[in-house]
């Protein structure tokens, strides 16, 4: 009996069929028996196709249909997918099974989708095919069972099947790019592209009027997941594709098709501008139509992010834009007021609520990047059909959850404003002028809403209204309506910028009414004031802060930490360490901060999520206290260190038994800034702790352990908490992880291709130039430098600016104890020393910059195989006449001035410059 | 006013201890390799120098800035110092010499002439060492005294020291600039003694026009007052006004007469008065006007704690509840470290630390509520905090009147007989421990505040209060280098209407 053609043992079935219902029951210990009693099934080697059977067949098996009611039936199957959709995506379980009979079977679940099949079921099948192709046929595109399986599902919804359709437009979804590649159709072993076959049938289908409307959305949606690949399959068709576009948004209008063909349009917008430059104009016309119509919102947001796409500009150039204008803002401002729905909410709920404690399902996930990172993994909900994930779809109950037309509309003007600043406020302000003092609450708060949106790309235009404006919207804290109150908050702090910068006669009057609705009786008042503040202190000179809001802001925060509740809490934290980063706090400060954050520190458990934002809060107020954060350091440092550890320990065991929970990477990361903080609070003084005995460096091998983690930011923290171990602690504790840390700063280095993993690309290069100024590299220099010259000088891709500065400080500060390296080789290049003063001039740290240029320098000196040309040396001037502390390497100044002297007399510098040729005659 | 400045005071005005007298600068002999380059150099500097009108004046002080050639430096000290008079001559008259305001020289008046050969230096290199540091403030006099401080074991230099010129108008000159020392920004301070910084008063100028001048901005408040120090804000980039700026006088009285209006008119615009609020010591708003009695409560200060004139007392304690976080035995052992720590500063600054051990205990007192530290001689307070934190509690829940901004002061005002007394003892021994080479902690550019900004480019990426739309990175490469921030990813809690994480 071949393994396609397994017959399950009935009695089995049942079975485990009454099992995977008790796993859903309502009652605790059913439940847990059940789950245990799975755990023998799910060893056996048929429990993969009983699964499977269960789900495609339960329906017409005599046994099952016999032993089970309907209903009952219905959520078994569902179970028995959902279940072996979890069990394929483990890479092992697929490794080690035989998983041929699914392969075989499974589409079946999607062919007899009719009156006796429901919903679910179809759903849940689509679930498992998807789950097949991202664990398995992507990777054994040899198998030609998949390349058949996707036939199968084109002929399915060619024949109607919405199930199949809803599959397909996952399965592209997730593995698009893989169709590029060759695929075995089991003819022969001929192998084809299998997106270019895609491409073709969904062109059909698109326009096939036999098809239902829902089957033709989905037909686009999967399209449009392709279109960001920009394959050259589909890239020949794209005229096609158009035509067939225009032909659709004319003639129908059923929301799930005029949804798609919104997000058509906006992702040609972002791949080809150039094809719709001729059809902007209709399609603008299409898109405000849309939104004016439309009586479901998601679609009037798609809809809306055309026309955001649209306006920021970033390929359509101004002159394109302006003629819309006049159009586009009236909708957009219309469109900013709340719905009706949130509207009644609002009045519903304006009662003071600052008592009320926070639920902790309330308290939204501080990371909700990484999170999803870790739920990618181990989806277990039923996929909708809302493909937008950003919506914030699990804090519903809020009112302004999510987004919504209203953000959309809100974020197109701000973007438009940047643009054409003078047309958006010549068109809006009049409207707005009209509309501030509105009987309606609502239009006050979305006029107010609308002046925020355009503060940051217009307020020098409309400045002249600001001394009327301002003290009118102070006013407006006083409003009855709390979202006007928030709303008002919100838009004073965006106004901050432009007080701070040259009008600071608005600051006290204007910051002093946001402090006193820091204790607004509207819980969500109160979030928008700290919001508030927290931008004020952000954009402050720390100078303004300790002479004019220290004591006031400390006695308000001394408040606020009493009288809110746990979701306002945590933004508080964030304020507070943003204010103890500005500026120093003295003991007062100190003794009112500190007790509130400590008290908390010790209430929470190691596990509470609210842990998080307080571990940062206190990392910035440990630095800020600097060694009078002393006294608690070791009981701080030691908890987390504690937390840091159960996290690694955790993430270790979890390899080898996956049912051990591993802890939010937020607790890693946190409790690393948090040591972090405290090193750079004590200096040195931290060693003991860090390192008890100058013999205890399990931090260290925590530390690699973290560098290890596929978390971007896990491995951001320690690059930042590496570099300041080096600064401070002495270099010999380090010396038998030395080694280990360069490697994973070679591995960060030359992995950064990916534009979230940049800032902990920084730091390792960063760390790697505090390193060598501290400890000699030795052996390591070599590759090291190749690695970072590599990056220095490729023209393969485009290297974040940031890197790209890092890289050249680093290079210079290696340059100070082995010059030797980039004595030849990529880096004897006069092409590349320009690029290297283009990149080191404009930074500000003089500490940083005038390493960099002694190593440089002393690069130079020894280069025999290239000279550096005028435009260097002119650059090289005018880099160390600023920002350079040239008194620690006269010498070596004085002997490249000295050896390139011709060249210098015949550049004409600046007066700057020449002031510092003068000081070294 | 910094911190660091009362600090100095307190130690520097205790002490008796001299540095021992300047040594004699031998003169070496390694500047001969330099002259051929020197002789190269002039000869293209002469070139350059032609279209500079000032040459011939550089051209004779040719080996003054340059570090490498000490032993001319030091051979011939005077022409320097006598350019740099000269210089100073020509150009208009600055702060040196405040205009003179007709005013009583009343008792209340900051006296800082008599001290102000005194500077604090902060932002020190390790490395810097006595030679180097009175090399580099020879140019601006005749340094009399110096010390760096040095951790007692290693003997490394903890980043700071404490100077005096002979002359006061060195300081002057030195507070003028900007002042880098081996590769570091460092941060010379005009000493004003404690008695007498109580005595200065400091106002918040704003809504001056971008054009004004920071000399035309002093001259203007020289009309009310003797100007201690007075900085305009000024634009990194374009060098013009950024609109407001600080004064701070030597008396309250210049302050009261200046803030008598709250606006001004200056170069045709209304400019905004505002007292700055004193920041140290909690010392509360009422301090600028009735700076008399302030003064001279030190000899009070050890028994107010046990008359429970706590100055938290007015706050809550919250610590209270929290005992059983804080390993006693581990505390225990820190705070004998911390003792042993302060005896090893006291053998080798020959200071009393003992105060500032004390003060150090009792704010972990404060703290820590309920545990008693070892060791502490004259602790009065020691025995009692449950009293204290129960205390501590009630007045939390009698106290549930929200205050406002406004009303900060007069809070202070209830308490302020009893917290003058308890700051002054907080005060003392405010000495900050080793800084380490934490930079400045003013605007400078030093390297933290490059680490701050790039926090806070990390914190713009990750879309906090900026719309989402807006797309991470947006702040990408202004950042100067420097490491891009730690990993942490606060604040996605704060208020935007219309923010969403599309990246």
């Amino acid at each position: 009996m071949s393994a396609q053609n397994w017959v399950a043992d009935s009695g089995a079935l049942v079975e485990l069929a009454t099992l995977l219902g008790n796993c859903m029951s309502a009652d605790h210990d059913t439940r847990t028996n059940a789950m245990d009693s799975l755990k023998v099934f799910e060893t056996q080697p048929e429990f993969f196709n009983s699964l499977c059977y269960i789900l495609i067949e339960g329906q017409v098996d005599a046994t099952l249909s016999q032993s089970f009611s309907q209903a009952d039936l219905g959520n078994c199957r569902a179970t028995a997918g959902m279940l072996l959709k979890n069990s394929l995506m483990d890479p092992s379980a697929i490794a080690t099974r035989n998983i041929d009979y699914v392969k075989s079977n499974i589409v079946k679940g999607l062919q007899n989708n009719n009156g006796s099949n429901n919903a679910l079921v179809g759903n849940v099948t689509g679930i498992v095919v998807t789950a097949l192709f991202s664990s398995y046929y992507r990777q054994h595109r040899d198998d030609p069972t998949g390349w058949n399986m996707l036939m199968q599902l084109l002929e399915l919804t060619s024949s109607g099947s919405l199930d199949a359709v809803k599959a397909l437009s996952k399965i592209v979804e997730d593995n698009a790019t893989f169709f590029q590649l060759d695929w075995n159709t089991g003819d022969n072993n001929q192998m084809v592209h299998p997106i270019e076959t895609l491409v073709n049938q969904f062109l059909i289908m698109m326009d096939a009027t036999e098809l239902s409307f829902q089957i033709r959305a989905e037909v686009i949606k999967c399209i449009n997941f392709i279109i960001k690949l920009q394959s050259q399959y589909f890239i020949v068709k794209i005229d096609t594709f158009l035509q067939k576009l225009f032909q659709i948004a004319q003639s129908e209008s059923n929301d799930p098709i005029v949804t798609q063909i919104c997000v058509s349009f906006t992702m040609l917008l972002d791949t080809r501008p150039d094809k719709l430059l001729d059809h902007l104009a209709g399609i603008v016309q299409f898109m405000l139509h849309v939104i004016g119509t439309t009586k479901n919102e998601p679609v009037a947001v798609e809809a809306c992010e055309f026309l955001h796409t649209f306006v920021q500009g970033a390929y359509i150039p101004k002159h394109i834009l302006q003629p819309f204008v006049g159009e586009l803002v009236p909708m957009l401002l219309t469109k900013m007021v709340y719905d009706q729905d949130s509207i009644a909410i609002f009045e519903a709920n304006n009662d003071a609520d600052a008592t009320v404690e926070d639920k902790d399902e309330d308290i939204k996930p501080m990371a909700p990047r990484i999170v999803k990172k870790n739920k990618n993994v181990n989806e277990n909900t039923v996929d909708d059909d809302d493909e937008d994930e950003d919506g914030d779809n699990d804090d519903d109950g809020e009112v302004d959850a999510g987004w919504t037309l209203r953000k959309c509309s809100a974020a197109t003007l701000d973007s438009m404003t940047n643009v054409l600043p003078r047309d958006v406020i010549e068109i809006a302000f009049p409207f707005l002028r009209q509309h501030l003092t509105s009987e309606q609450w609502y239009v006050r708060e979305a006029t107010v809403l609308a002046l925020g949106a355009m503060a940051e790309g217009g307020i020098k235009y409309f400045a002249d209204q600001l001394p009327a404006l301002i003290p009118f919207l102070v006013e407006q804290l006083k409003d009855p309506w709390a979202p006007v109150r928030k709303i008002v908050c919100w838009t004073l702090s965006r106004f901050s910028p432009w007080i701070l910068q040259d009008h600071t006669e608005f600051l006290i009057p204007v910051l002093e009414p946001i402090v006193r609705t820091l204790l607004d009786n509207k819980k969500e008042v109160q979030e928008a004031a700290i919001s508030s503040v927290a931008v004020f202190i952000e954009n402050c000179d720390p100078e303004l802060i300790e002479t004019l809001l220290y004591n006031d802001l400390l006695t308000s925060f001394d408040k606020c930490f009493q009288l809110y509740k746990k979701k306002n809490l945590i933004i508080l934290y964030d304020a507070v360490g943003r204010f103890a980063e500005k500026i120093e706090l003295d003991d007062k400060g100190m003794q009112i901060i500190l007790p509130h954050l400590i008290s908390k520190w010790s209430a929470l458990p190691d596990t509470d999520k609210e842990l998080w934002p307080l571990l940062e809060c206190l990392s910035c107020v440990a630095s800020s206290l600097g060694d009078r954060f002393a006294p608690m350091a070791p009981e701080v440092y030691s908890r987390a260190y504690r937390i840091l550890a159960h996290c690694v320990e955790a993430e270790a065991q979890s390899q080898k038994n996956p049912s051990i929970v591993v802890p939010e990477k937020d607790f890693t990361i946190t409790s690393l800034d948090l040591i972090d903080g405290i090193v750079q609070a004590l200096g040195d003084m931290s060693q003991p702790l860090l390192i008890p005995g100058n013999t205890d460096t399990s931090i260290l091998r925590v530390m690699l352990e973290c560098l290890q983690d596929p978390v971007h930011e896990v491995r951001q923290s320690v690059f930042a908490l590496l570099g300041d171990i080096v600064t401070y602690f002495d270099p010999q504790l380090l010396s038998g992880y030395l080694s280990q840390f360069l490697k994973f700063i070679g591995i960060e280095a030359m992995h950064n291709d990916d534009i979230e993993g940049i800032p902990s690309v920084i730091n390792a290069i960063w760390a790697l130039g505090i390193i060598s100024e501290r400890i000699d590299l030795a052996q390591y220099i070599i590759d090291l430098s190749a690695i970072l010259l590599d990056l220095f000088t490729t023209t393969l891709q485009d290297v974040d600016l940031s890197i790209m500065e890092n890289i050249a400080i680093t290079i210079g500060r290696m340059g100070l104890t082995h010059p030797e390296v980039f004595v030849n080789g990529k880096f004897a290049n006069d092409t590349v020393w320009t690029r290297w003063c283009n990149l080191v001039n404009p930074i500000d740290s003089i500490e940083e910059k005038s390493s960099a240029y002694l190593g440089f320098l002393k690069i130079l000196a020894m280069t025999q195989v290239a000279q550096p040309s005028d435009v260097t040396i002119e650059k090289m001037i005018q880099g160390l006449a600023h920002n350079v502390d040239t008194s620690v390497f006269q010498q070596e100044i004085m002997d490249f001035l000295v050896s390139h002297q011709e060249q210098i007399s015949r550049i004409s510098f600046g007066n700057h410059e020449m002031h510092f040729l003068q000081s070294f005659t | 006013m910094n911190s660091d400045e009362e600090d100095f005071n307190d130690i520097y005005g205790d002490t008796e201890k001299k540095v021992e007298e300047p040594k004699k600068e031998e003169v070496k002999n390694d500047a001969l390799s330099q002259l051929d380059q020197l002789a190269a150099l002039q000869a293209l500097s002469s070139n350059i120098n032609k279209q500079k009108e000032e040459s011939e004046k550089t051209n004779t002080e040719i080996e003054k800035p340059v570090e490498t050639t000490s032993s001319t430096t030091s051979a011939a000290p005077m022409p320097w110092e006598q350019l740099q008079q000269t210089v100073s001559q020509l150009q208009p008259q600055t702060t040196s010499e405040p205009a003179q305001p007709t005013e009583p020289a009343g008792p209340v008046k900051a006296d800082i002439s008599k001290d102000n050969c005194k500077m604090f230096i902060g932002g020190l290199n390790w490395e810097t060492d006595e030679e180097g540091l009175k090399k580099y403030f020879s140019k601006y006099g005749n340094v009399t005294e110096l010390r760096i401080m040095r951790d007692g074991t290693t003997g490394r230099s903890r980043g700071f020291a404490f100077l005096t010129f002979e002359e006061p108008k060195s300081v002057d000159e030195v507070v003028k600039t900007q002042h880098i020392l081996d590769g570091k920004v460092i941060d010379p301070k005009r000493s004003i003694p404690r008695e007498e910084k109580d005595k200065t008063g400091k106002i918040f100028v704003g809504g001056i026009g971008s054009d004004v001048r920071p000399k035309e901005f002093e001259e203007f408040f020289a009309k009310y007052g003797n100007i201690i120090d007075a900085q305009l804000m000024l634009d990194k980039d374009t060098g013009r006004s950024r609109g407001y700026g600080f004064i701070t006088y030597d008396s309250p009285e210049a302050v009261d007469r200046v803030a008598s209006n709250k606006y001004l008119e200056f170069k045709g615009r209304n400019i905004e008065i505002k007292r700055a609020t004193p920041r140290h010591g909690g010392r509360g708003g009422d301090n600028n006007d009735n700076s008399n009695s302030n003064d001279h409560q030190q000899s009070t200060q050890g028994g107010s704690i046990a008359g429970g004139a706590n100055p938290i007392q007015g706050m809550p304690n919250p610590m209270a509840a929290m005992n059983p976080m804080f390993n006693q035995q581990a505390m225990g052992d820190y705070f004998k470290q911390m003792h042993d720590y302060y005896q090893q500063m006291q053998q080798q600054t020959g200071m009393d630390y003992n105060q500032m051990y004390q003060q150090q205990m009792q704010q972990m007192a404060m703290m820590m509520g309920g545990f008693t530290m070892p060791g502490m001689p004259g602790m009065p307070n020691a025995g009692s905090p449950q009293d204290q934190s129960a205390n501590d509690e009630q007045n939390q829940y009698q106290d549930p009147n929200v205050q406002t901004i406004g009303a900060a002061d007069s809070h202070d005002d209830q308490s302020s007989a009893n917290t003058d007394e308890n700051n002054r003892k907080q005060d003392t021994p405010e000495f900050h421990l080793p800084k380490g080479p934490r930079g400045p902690s003013n605007n400078y550019p030093s390297r933290d505040n490059d680490r701050y900004d790039d926090r806070r480019g990390r914190r713009n990426n990750g879309d906090y209060y900026r719309g989402g739309h807006r797309g991470r990175g947006g702040n990408r490469g202004r950042r100067g280098g420097g490491r891009g921030g730690r990993g942490g990813n606060r604040g996605d809690g704060g208020y935007h209407p219309y923010n969403r994480d599309r990246n």
